[in-house]
């Protein structure tokens, strides 16, 4: 698929920039103690502390990423919205007021608070800088991502880009300057996103998606094909690749007419077969891609994403007309929508991705079962879907840089009154991203390729004007999280390893300038590791940060809230086990052996969310090593009261 | 060491009771996002049906 550049996306995206260093280095002459540069003063509003938070915590995998997981696979992928909402109560209920009593800078000031050990230091300060580069390294590709659409550069470009000027916010005036990029751009997405809703109600459903009469949608063809003495022939094409093909075992032919090469899906007919036109994309040995048979540029890879039939009262229709929610979802559910298969087919050196339509009832798409494996699934395919969910539970309450925000507000009622704010917002935020998602799988936006664009493209089909504002909103978006990141690994390095653990015993301004110059590498780690990952899902790494947060910090987090008897070994032993358990987990699971280029039934375990195993482990650790070291513990109490 | 809080905070007398409610208020919550999980893990059909619609 290939974007067109706007002046005006170009003119907002530098206008953001331009506006939030303007306002960092406003800030940065404020910004002069550590209170300052890693708390903000702690005199935030509540409100904008918790506008803050949605700035925060939605990143590009809420925004970019549900909405490409919704347009192809439906409800399952508004279920990431839902967990990632339902966490929010676990902050809320448990660990608002008390982080905000007990830390000062970081979250591991609050781990620590009881015992000042050296071990809870090392082992918080090492999770933060994990869980913190997990949700780093999508972020920075969804910078490069972004990019790509709205100034025409290379991926690499924009992570650039994106590196430098956060760099510059954090380096200048730390969590202040964080605090206001994140409430500006909690803001703008929730107001954009909601024009971008009610523009999508207002045009309804059809099954002519052609974007309000400006555009014409691809219309996919249905051939007829009979087989002769063993071979297929179809009327006015050659056969490239048939029936006893690699193609023909996975139920696909290539055919060619005029030196144009395209793949379709069989169907067994009565008089032999039907042939359903599909999309492909050829990786070749030395690495390059052709898309339907021709380079990206030549525009044969189209965007996709049509409803086949809408049905209303009984009758069929081809539009519904002005919709408000509630109808659109009703109207859906009686539709059939054409969603796409995707099977990959080996051919020599080249690797040929094939996407194919699959007429689904919109009733379908409106439950689980598209992407997570729960119709007549194992018991281990359930099990994988429930670890993912309790990763998503646990993990909102323990992700070092949303804790980092109970800091910048002046007392406990407002870390809660703040809370109440994120969720607000952020609940309507998802809810939004049902409509985003859906909408953009039935106006034909989608790039099967790469389905993190949908929301951009979804409002590129509304004209210029919308994807110049919704496509800087979601680079704002990146800026927002990636501050908030960088902050929260700086105070990390500065404070929690530096300062306390191996007690360097800085100044007040030598921990603004230890703070600074951490943020400038950790900036520069951000845009390496933005680049390598490039082509990765957005959202499916933060689900890894989720798991990894979950199993390392908030068994930790809440013990020490509510369990007495919590020492300093076993809290120490209980991040350790949570940090090493997930992420080993993580790295033997089937999703990263087939990026190791291994088949994914080979892997040792065979599910992708540890949560569910990490999570106990933690948990279990902390008990018994707890138990094992309660004279010493108390001890250890005893002296720091002391 | 540097910890507590980075602005200086009142005491907090209601501390005690508001974190009963809130894990008397976590403890129900949890239930019912996990009822909704299994539901969707185990019976993934029944989501399909529409009530009060």
């Amino acid at each position: 698929m290939v974007y067109t550049q706007s002046p005006l996306a170009i003119g907002l995206f530098c206008f953001f920039v331009l506006f939030v260093l303007g306002l960092s280095f406003y800030l940065a002459r404020r910004t002069t103690s550590a209170d300052s540069y890693y708390a903000a003063g702690g005199n935030i509003h509540w409100f904008t502390n918790g506008i803050a938070f949605a700035g925060d915590y939605l990143s590009d995998a809420s925004f970019l990423g549900i909405c490409g997981m919704i347009a192809t696979a439906g409800f399952d992928g508004w279920m990431y919205s839902i967990g990632y909402l339902a966490g929010w109560m676990v902050a809320l209920f448990l660990v608002a007021e008390p982080m905000k009593r007990l830390g000062k800078y970081t979250f591991t000031d609050a781990l620590d608070s009881k015992f000042n050990s050296k071990a809870i230091q090392l082992m918080a300060a090492i999770s933060t800088l994990v869980v913190s580069v997990f949700y780093l390294i999508p972020q920075m590709v969804g910078a490069g991502v972004l990019v790509q659409p709205l100034l025409g550069m290379p991926h690499w470009v924009g992570v650039c880009i994106v590196g430098v000027v956060v760099t510059i916010i954090v380096a200048t005036a730390g969590m202040a300057s964080t605090t206001y990029v994140q409430f500006f751009k909690g803001a703008l997405l929730l107001i954009c996103s909601t024009i971008l809703v009610i523009s999508v109600l207002t045009r309804g459903l059809g099954t002519d998606p052609n974007q309000g009469d400006t555009k014409e949608y691809h219309k996919f063809q249905t051939l007829q094909a009979v087989v002769t003495n063993g071979s297929l022939q179809v009327a006015g094409y050659d056969v490239v690749a048939g029936l006893d093909s690699e193609f023909g075992e996975a139920g696909f032919v290539m055919l060619s007419q005029n030196e144009l090469e395209t793949v379709w899906h069989l169907k067994e007919a009565a008089n032999g077969y039907e042939l359903v036109e599909a999309l492909y994309v050829t990786k070749m040995a030395d690495g390059t891609k052709l898309f339907n048979g021709s380079p990206k540029e030549d525009g044969k890879f189209f965007a996709v994403g049509h409803i086949q039939e809408i049905t209303i009262d009984g009758k069929e229709v081809a539009q519904t007309g002005a919709v408000g929610p509630l109808e659109f979802l009703n109207r859906f559910k009686d539709s059939t929508v054409i969603l796409w298969g995707k099977k990959y087919v080996k051919v020599g050196d080249s690797t040929t991705t094939i996407y194919y339509q699959k007429p689904t009832p919109g009733s379908r798409i409106l439950r689980p079962g598209l992407k997570f494996k729960v119709d007549n699934a194992s018991g281990l395919d359930k099990f994988n879907f429930i670890s993912l969910m309790l990763a998503l539970f646990c993990g909102t309450a323990a992700l070092p840089h949303i804790l980092i925000r109970y800091y910048t507000v002046p007392s406990q009622a407002a870390a809660r009154k703040s809370t109440i704010v994120a969720i607000a917002a952020i609940g309507f935020f998802y809810i939004l991203t049902l409509y985003l998602g859906l909408g953009a799988m039935t106006n034909g936006v989608i790039n099967l390729s790469d389905n993190n664009m949908s929301a951009p493209l979804l409002a590129l089909s509304f004209g210029v004007v919308m994807f110049a504002v919704i496509s800087s909103l979601a680079f704002a978006t990146v800026l927002g999280t990636v501050s908030g990141l960088i902050v929260a690994s700086a105070g990390a390095v500065a404070h929690d390893l530096m300062d306390n653990f191996l007690g360097m015993n800085m100044t007040d301004k030598g921990k603004v300038r230890a703070g600074k110059i951490s943020a400038m590498v950790i900036g520069g780690i951000a845009i390496y590791l933005g680049i390598i990952f490039e082509g990765m899902n957005v959202s499916f790494l933060v689900g890894w940060a989720f798991a990894v947060a979950a199993s390392a910090n908030l068994p930790a987090i809440l013990m020490i809230l509510f369990w007495k008897k919590a020492t300093a070994q076993g809290v120490a032993a209980s991040i350790f086990v949570g940090l090493t358990s997930s992420l080993g987990l993580i790295l033997v699971s089937p999703d990263m052996w087939v990026r190791y280029g291994l088949l994914p039934q080979d892997t040792p375990v065979a599910f992708n969310s540890p949560a569910a195993i990490s999570i106990p482990a933690s948990v279990l650790t902390l008990v018994i090593i707890s138990l094992m070291t309660q004279k010493k513990g108390a001890m250890i109490e005893e002296g720091a009261e002391a | 060491m540097g910890h507590g809080p980075a602005v200086k905070l009142g005491k907090d007398n209601a501390a005690a009771y508001k974190s009963k409610i809130g894990i008397s208020m976590f403890l129900v919550y949890t239930l019912t996002y996990f009822g909704f999980v299994i539901i969707n893990a185990v019976s993934p059909a029944l989501m399909e049906k529409v009530y009060f619609g």
